[in-house]
């Protein structure tokens, strides 16, 4: 939080993208109905994913592509890495995806001897800063045009201006070359068709047709949750997407990918793979998060949540930042990893108005705080805490008297009408925030005597 | 590795026993997808000369010529 290129950098680009969502949404009249529609149609392909799966499986292998199964991320990784040495790969290009991340796929790769390639501009600034994502759809969102330049001066060896199209210039000079050389392409995939076996791709730059088109052999990977029923259910979803990502009616590349290239086709690659990734999502089909399985990863929760727009992805410690990301790192990782990340939240509910298929992300962070406590899951100190604050808040005399013993006990600590700094145990919490002073006189007290009050 | 039956099975599974949050289905699929891409590209062909001077006023905008 003392970062000021971070808050910067974060300012100027959630505000941007709330600014671009309000806009796009307030000129298109069907969207309201249309997100109703996208959240019908998630939980109708919930209802009947087996069927819905077994549908796209069929369809990928009828026009030729192969479907892997990975129950969990190492799985999916050794799947990956199989297939690029069976085919020889040295090198590999990559189109944004979440899922690869997830995967920690990069790794896995780099560990095999094979060389990955970011191909989209934020992922590629972040592969060459050695850092992760730190925003869904924009993962460079942390940093500034100058920072860009330092690190392109540094790590390309060649000067860089501060100008976003000289260094988006850059780095396509940079890139053509690998996308030239790469064996092997790896995409995620936004959704795919079940009737028509089609991976879906939405991206703003070009590189997700470069990527699927120009290598020998490419691989998707998906959650089993991004399957759609139909082209007409894509639709849909295409509708609103990008106006809740970035504000755009459309974005500038939609690729529709079916299978390899066939007899007579000029472009594709020889082989086409599917990963199917389960990674925690096949349990929440009937557990307390199976709303979050609707989520379309667009990021628009990120840029009006209060909590993420002041410490960024990276503060969250895990692949998938800011409120749904909380409910995806439980999904994926198990809810004690998130018995802190649970409470970064103020629960205003500004993420569930702005995500565009109307997932209750506050409900589900509340559920899992109280998973938290249920299961004894946070530290004794904090359990304790909570279970006296419960119990005062039942007895209106015990809060009283409390309150009376907190104005007495904070005399030593209240100054300039905030608690800055508390003793022992208490001094952690007072570390980094301060604590507003107990009032000389609590809401009842004043109720109770001052007739102006209840005039 | 995990096989496709396992994978699958696994799925089928909590389906089977998860009831649906709420009634829903997924978009209507046109019957006649056939005439319904003929009355679309109709429509297009007769907004076309209005959809090319609205491109035109839009990018003269940003410094296009047209």
């Amino acid at each position: 939080m003392k970062d000021t290129f971070l808050q910067e950098a974060l300012t100027i680009a959630t505000t941007k993208f709330i600014g671009l969502r309000r806009e796009a949404f307030a000129g298109f009249p069907e969207g309201e109905a249309l997100r109703d529609q996208a959240r019908a149609i998630k939980e109708a392909t919930l209802q009947e994913l087996d069927r819905h799966l077994e549908t796209l499986i069929a369809n990928v292998e009828r026009l030729g592509g192969h479907v892997h199964y990975a129950a969990t991320p190492a799985e999916a990784r050794s799947i990956i890495v199989d297939i690029a040495r069976r085919t020889g790969t040295r090198m590999a290009v990559k189109s944004k995806s979440m899922a690869t991340e997830e995967i920690h796929l990069n790794e896995a790769l780099e560990a095999a001897g094979i060389t990955p390639v970011e191909t989209d501009l934020g992922e590629y600034i972040i592969q060459l800063a050695h850092e992760r994502p730190s925003h869904i759809i924009a993962p460079a969102i942390h940093k500034t045009k100058g920072q860009v330049a330092e690190l392109f001066t540094r790590e390309l060896k060649r000067p860089a201006e501060p100008d976003p199209e000289a260094l988006t210039r850059i780095a396509r000079g940079e890139l053509r070359e690998k996308f030239l050389q790469a064996d092997l392409g790896i995409t995620g995939a936004n959704f795919a068709v079940a009737d028509t076996g089609t991976i879906v791709l939405v991206t703003n730059e070009g590189n997700g047709r470069m990527v699927t088109s120009l290598p020998r052999v490419h691989v998707a990977v998906m959650g089993v949750e991004k399957v759609v029923p139909s082209l007409t259910d894509l639709m849909v979803f295409l509708a609103i997407l990008a106006k809740s990502a970035t504000g755009q009616k459309l974005s500038v590349y939609t690729s529709l990918v079916q299978g390899p290239r066939r007899a007579g086709e000029l472009e594709g690659p020889e082989e086409f793979h599917l990963v199917l990734l389960d990674g925690g999502r096949i349990a929440q089909i009937g557990g307390p998060l199976r709303e979050a399985l609707s989520c379309l990863r667009c990021g628009a929760c990120l840029n009006v949540c209060p909590v993420y727009r002041q410490i960024g992805g990276h503060a969250y410690g895990y692949t998938y930042p800011g409120p749904i990301g909380i409910l995806l790192t439980a999904m994926m990782e198990g809810t004690p990893a998130v018995k802190d990340l649970a409470h970064a939240s103020s629960l205003c509910g500004a993420c569930a108005d702005a995500c565009p298929v109307r997932i209750d992300i506050p409900r589900m962070l509340i559920d899992l705080r109280r998973e938290v406590g249920d299961r004894k899951i946070a530290p004794w100190s904090e359990r304790v805490a909570f279970t006296l604050l419960s119990r005062l808040l039942r007895h209106p005399r015990l809060y009283r008297l409390a309150a009376r013993a907190g104005r007495l006990l904070q005399r030593p600590f209240a100054g300039s009408g905030r608690v800055s700094r508390l003793p022992r145990f208490f001094g952690e919490w007072t570390r980094t925030r301060d604590l507003p002073p107990v009032a000389s006189r609590t809401f009842q007290e004043r109720w109770a005597s001052d007739k102006d009050l209840r005039a | 590795m995990t096989t496709k039956a396992e994978f699958l099975g696994r799925i089928r599974e909590q389906v089977r026993r998860t009831p649906g949050r709420f009634s829903a289905s997924s978009a209507r699929r046109p019957e006649h997808p056939a005439a319904e891409a003929e009355t679309i590209r109709r429509e297009l062909a007769e907004r076309w000369p209005e959809t090319l001077g609205s491109f035109r006023r839009e990018f003269e905008s940003v410094g296009g010529v047209f």
